[in-house]
């Protein structure tokens, strides 16, 4: 009985230690939030999660030294699960405004974008001044649905993916989309029917949100993103995704 | 602590406009999807075969369908083959959702109403015919009236349902009353204080229906054979 005890706690005393030694040596795992119907810079291929945003957050993780866990969900659900910390981080094309910067911490900006307006070809629609009395599609809670909504005479559909808005141009339930720059560049390069008309509405920066609840992460995602910027990889990354056209750039 | 509620003041006729919308489209829906249920009732239970499987069919399909799946499928699908946003326009959205729900509903109703006929004794309508009334008129005065009476605890249940499904036109972008907690959310963040209000305007809309159908058994004394 004895030796069977001496045993049994050897045994567990040196499953604890393996225990203890893993978590000393295992990098800090953040989980971030992402709705992967943005593309460029968030998609879905072959069930991994890819786009520019990936690849800025995952260059952060491993020059700052922490392990990314991925969670898509809805656009519109990520800053209430940052709020109960479901997820520490989020990056999704996330415009930085005084109202969200209430409730998460942002990042330095990491992009630099602006709505645009997007239409059939054959569409008469020109500006922000011919949308008036015609329906515009775009997505729930985005920069675009703000801007939309503080217009008059504009009947506004929110849809919870971007991809619905812009089947709603295609097949004639909304004249328009209202929505980030690129995304609607994206898109109208693999549909040939639309374009963008007008010039870039609004001047908005993207920043990665993090949780209130984890000001150091907010330290380590900024840090990350300075050395990024300073070694070449942020450049790197953002020629992939967006070529020649600088638009979009951090200039620092 | 008046300060956490402040939100739910700000946004209440934002909430109620959407609660108006829910119960505008649930009013809509039980109607048609009452008089839906009524005739394909009347089909499944016919002797002749066309209606008979006309009604076996439409009952399948509806009922075997998610109700997301058919809301998706009339509002997104349908219209990439039909320039529907054009025929209807510009009232497409509101017809997709209340056509998607009422058919939805109506399979379930179908089936309620052919039990309610179904359990009337074969006595009532043979009596009925013995003394040379239609089939029409044993219907519509010896069947169907007593049929209602039993009808009427599995109907508002269907009916409550109904209430609660309208929620799933937020994804066609109606602007009902879960709807419009999301959009309130997304804007002012508050997640607690606005699901909170939702809920209980939900619980209200369908503690009254409860209510009056507790008033309507009473009334109709179905508690006595």
């Amino acid at each position: 009985m004895l030796r069977k005890t001496l045993m049994l706690f050897v045994a567990s005393f040196f499953v604890f230690s393996l225990g203890l030694l893993n978590l000393a040596k295992a990098e800090p795992v953040v989980k971030v939030g992402v709705d992967t119907t943005f593309p460029p810079f968030e998609m879905e291929e072959h069930g991994k999660v890819v786009g520019f945003d990936v690849d800025l957050v995952n260059a952060i993780a491993k020059v700052e030294g922490f392990k990314v866990e991925w969670h898509t969900m809805d656009f519109q659900g990520l800053i209430p699960a940052l709020q109960t910390g479901t997820i520490q981080m989020a990056v999704a094309g996330m415009t930085i405004t005084p109202q969200r910067a209430q409730v998460v911490y942002f990042s330095k900006p990491y992009y630099h974008s602006g709505q645009s307006i997007l239409v059939k070809k054959d569409s008469p629609i020109k500006d922000l001044a011919d949308l008036k009395g015609k329906t515009v599609a775009t997505k729930l809670g985005t920069t675009a649905d703000i801007m939309l909504s503080k217009m008059k005479d504009i009947k506004v559909e929110r849809f919870t993916n971007i991809d619905d808005a812009y089947n709603q141009l295609q097949n004639g339930g909304a004249q328009a989309v209202v929505f980030d720059n690129p995304v609607n560049i994206n898109y109208a390069k693999t549909h040939k029917n639309v374009h963008t008309v007008g010039k870039l509405l609004t001047g908005e920066d993207y920043g990665i949100a993090v949780s209130k609840q984890d000001p150091k992460l907010l330290e380590k995602v900024n840090a990350g993103l300075e050395k990024i910027i300073q070694n070449g990889t942020y450049l790197k990354l953002y020629r992939k995704y967006f070529g020649d056209d600088n638009a979009g750039l951090i200039t620092k | 602590m008046g300060g956490f509620f402040n939100v739910i003041w700000q946004n209440l006729p934002q909430l109620i406009y959407g609660a108006k919308l829910t119960l505008f489209y649930s009013v809509v829906v039980i109607i048609v999807a009452t008089f839906l249920g009524l005739i394909f009732a009347l089909f499944k239970i016919s002797h002749n075969p066309i209606f008979k499987k006309t009604g076996e069919v439409y009952v399948h399909i509806f009922r075997g369908l998610p109700l997301l799946v058919e809301i998706f499928y009339i509002y997104f699908a349908l219209p990439m083959i039909l320039p529907l946003h054009k025929w209807f326009h510009p009232y497409f959205t509101p017809i997709a959702g209340i056509l998607a729900l009422s058919l939805n509903e109506g399979a379930y109703i179908t089936e309620i109403i052919r039990a309610g006929i179904l359990s009337i004794g074969k006595g009532q309508t043979e009596a009925a015919y013995s003394i040379g009334m239609t089939k029409y008129k044993t219907m519509r005065y010896i069947i169907l009236p007593q049929a209602f009476k039993r009808m009427i605890p599995p109907l508002v249940n269907q009916f409550i349902q109904t209430i609660k499904d309208t929620s799933l036109l937020s994804v066609i972008s109606i602007s009902e009353l879960t709807r419009q907690g999301q959009i309130i959310i997304s804007t002012t963040f508050a997640s607690l204080q606005i699901w909170t209000a939702v809920a209980v305007i939900y619980l209200a809309m369908i503690f009254t229906l409860t209510g009056i159908s507790g008033y309507l058994e009473r009334r109709f004394k179905i508690d006595r054979r």
